[in-house]
């Protein structure tokens, strides 16, 4: 990033933070939480699948199981809440390095399976294990991280959730380890004859981006108090991957800019009823067909277009 | 220092019903040039792939310093002085040169480098890439790929470089450049053990050249001697002289 990439995320950060205190519309404030949540779950779904090169279709299913561990820690242990959603980050952590155990010995596509399948399975899981979820009925009366009426806060602790995770994200892809996080993408085989333990990496980072999914699960748990088992479902995987290869999958501020613009987009395709999703998908190919490498790519190609002044 | 650096002892390697390696014992000496010639298919890079941890044997031994190999990853045997270059060459395209380095000298040393970057930007200018170090590896050209990865494999201070091919697909001119290099690495006491089909090469910088045909080792010693075996002539020369003694017959 040049400064002035710096300058402007710090100037659309500040217009984020002022907007809820200017605009006091409840419902745009609520899109914007869902962004925040949107975004850091495509961020880190993006470490996984853009930078290490490790295909995941399960990933909503860690979302669901941190919102499920912490409501249901909540509500029957009493712990709480920010212990809560740490349990849960933890739990779905740990299922997401088990779950790549296994895929460690397999090519990439029957990865993809194996997530796909695993999403599916914690969905059944969720729906079918009543006594404890109250299966598709949905789990409600889960208490809220605050007691005002009041979106502001969850707003300001989704983005501030967002931004320290961005932060952390920035510091990982910076560091060694993130430079073996490429290495691995590029070429498995050079990188572990050059060194690198490519197996101890792919759990470790597959253990992070779990733990921010399950964070931002019991995030959502304690904002919206009512979840299904829907949240598992592979619908939302995809959207967190559409979002992330609309804003430039590998690239460290692409699935932000691409939550933004889709959740946003979706809204104001609204007013086409019906045809709605259908116009937002077109909308997706054209996109990621003109500029394969989403719009950070894209606006990248037009700024080496436009001969800098200097 | 052991007199032995590499050994492999009855080293076979099959794949389904292939035996692409058959017993293959040899001894590779600390600070010798050793190459590793054969047609095509008869096993070098696949005894490459066994050294270097790709993959195992299916029998056999293979010792590195009086070490067993075969219980380490790839990423041990590196970290214990194996390095390797690939036939199909491996940069990280979209890393610049100086980060492919990087990976080497970050990942693939026992101890923690205290200055990578100046080591990494010394070993650039050494194989000749001082003026691509931000250039991402995918604007290099082949013979600038290959210098890139050996760049890398010194970066991780191997006592044993294992080379696959580093000539092949180079005109004339680069490969007189990369008999120097590989000179100037033998220099620094790096024991190279060299896959190549490029004779030149081979006859011009080997101490020793091993043989193999058909995973089997055929022969085993000095330039001279091996040119001038029957078995290796009947290799390289096989289908005219089986031919002619059936016409002959």
């Amino acid at each position: 990033m040049t400064r002035l990439d710096l300058r402007l995320c710090a100037v659309s950060l500040l217009l984020i933070l002022i907007f809820p205190l200017v605009v006091k519309d409840d419902y745009l404030i609520h899109l914007l939480i869902l962004t925040a949540l949107f975004a850091q779950s495509a961020a880190y779904w993006n470490l996984l699948d853009g930078y290490l090169g490790l295909i995941h279709f399960g990933y909503a299913a860690y979302i669901g199981i941190g919102a499920y561990t912490s409501a249901l820690s909540a509500m029957h242990l009493g712990l709480p809440l920010p212990l809560c959603m740490l349990l849960g980050g933890l739990l779905s952590g740990i299922l997401g390095v088990l779950l790549i155990i296994p895929c460690l010995r397999m090519v990439t596509f029957s990865t993809a399976i194996v997530t796909l399948a695993f999403g599916e399975i914690a969905r059944i899981a969720a729906s079918s294990w009543t006594t404890l979820t109250k299966g598709e009925m949905g789990l409600w009366g889960i208490p809220p991280l605050f007691a005002s009426q009041s979106k502001l806060l969850f707003f300001y602790v989704g983005f501030g959730l967002l931004l320290v995770g961005s932060v952390l994200l920035k510091i990982l892809l910076r560091s060694r380890l993130g430079l073996a996080v490429v290495a691995i993408r590029e070429d498995e085989i050079a990188a572990f004859t050059s060194g690198i333990e490519i197996n101890r990496i792919k759990l470790l980072i597959s253990g992070i981006s779990c733990f921010v999914a399950g964070v931002m699960g019991a995030f959502y748990a304690h904002y919206i108090l009512t979840i299904t088992p829907g949240l598992f479902s592979l619908g939302y995987t995809i959207q967190i991957m559409a979002m992330s290869m609309f804003g430039g999958k590998g690239t460290f501020l692409g699935p932000i800019l691409g939550a933004f613009a889709l959740i946003f987009l979706g809204e104001g395709f609204r007013f086409m009823e019906d045809y709605r999703m259908l116009i937002y998908g077109l909308l997706i190919i054209g996109v990621v067909m003109a500029f394969p490498t989403g719009l950070v790519g894209g606006i990248n190609r037009l700024k080496k277009r436009i001969p800098s002044k200097r | 220092m052991a007199s032995t650096l590499l050994s492999l002892k009855n080293v076979t390697k099959t794949f389904g019903g292939l035996r692409a390696l058959d017993e293959v014992s040899l001894e590779i000496r600390p600070g010798e040039i050793a190459s590793l010639v054969g047609p095509n298919g008869s096993g070098k890079t696949t005894l490459f792939n066994c050294v270097s941890g790709i993959f195992n044997p299916t029998q056999g031994e293979i010792r590195f310093r009086d070490r067993d190999l075969l219980p380490l990853s790839p990423a041990e045997r590196c970290k214990l002085g194996i390095g390797r270059t690939f036939q199909v060459v491996r940069p990280f395209m979209k890393l610049s040169c100086l980060e492919n380095v990087l990976v080497g000298a970050y990942f693939g040393q026992k101890n923690h480098p205290s200055e990578a970057v100046s080591e990494g930007r010394r070993l650039l200018e050494f194989v000749g890439l001082g003026e691509r170090i931000d250039q991402p590896a995918s604007g290099l050209r082949l013979a600038e790929r290959k210098r890139l990865e050996i760049a890398r494999a010194l970066a991780t201070r191997p006592e044993l470089l294992l080379l696959d091919e580093v000539a092949a697909g180079l005109n004339p001119a680069e490969i007189e450049a990369m008999i120097a290099l590989l000179r100037e690495i033998h220099g620094q006491g790096i024991t190279l053990l060299v896959v190549e089909h490029v004779m030149s090469l081979v006859m011009d910088i080997s101490e020793r050249v091993i043989v193999l045909n058909e995973g089997r080792k055929i022969a085993d010693g000095s330039p001279r001697d091996v040119v001038n075996d029957p078995k290796v002539i009947q290799v390289y020369l096989g289908e005219e002289v089986a031919l002619s003694e059936k016409v002959r017959g």
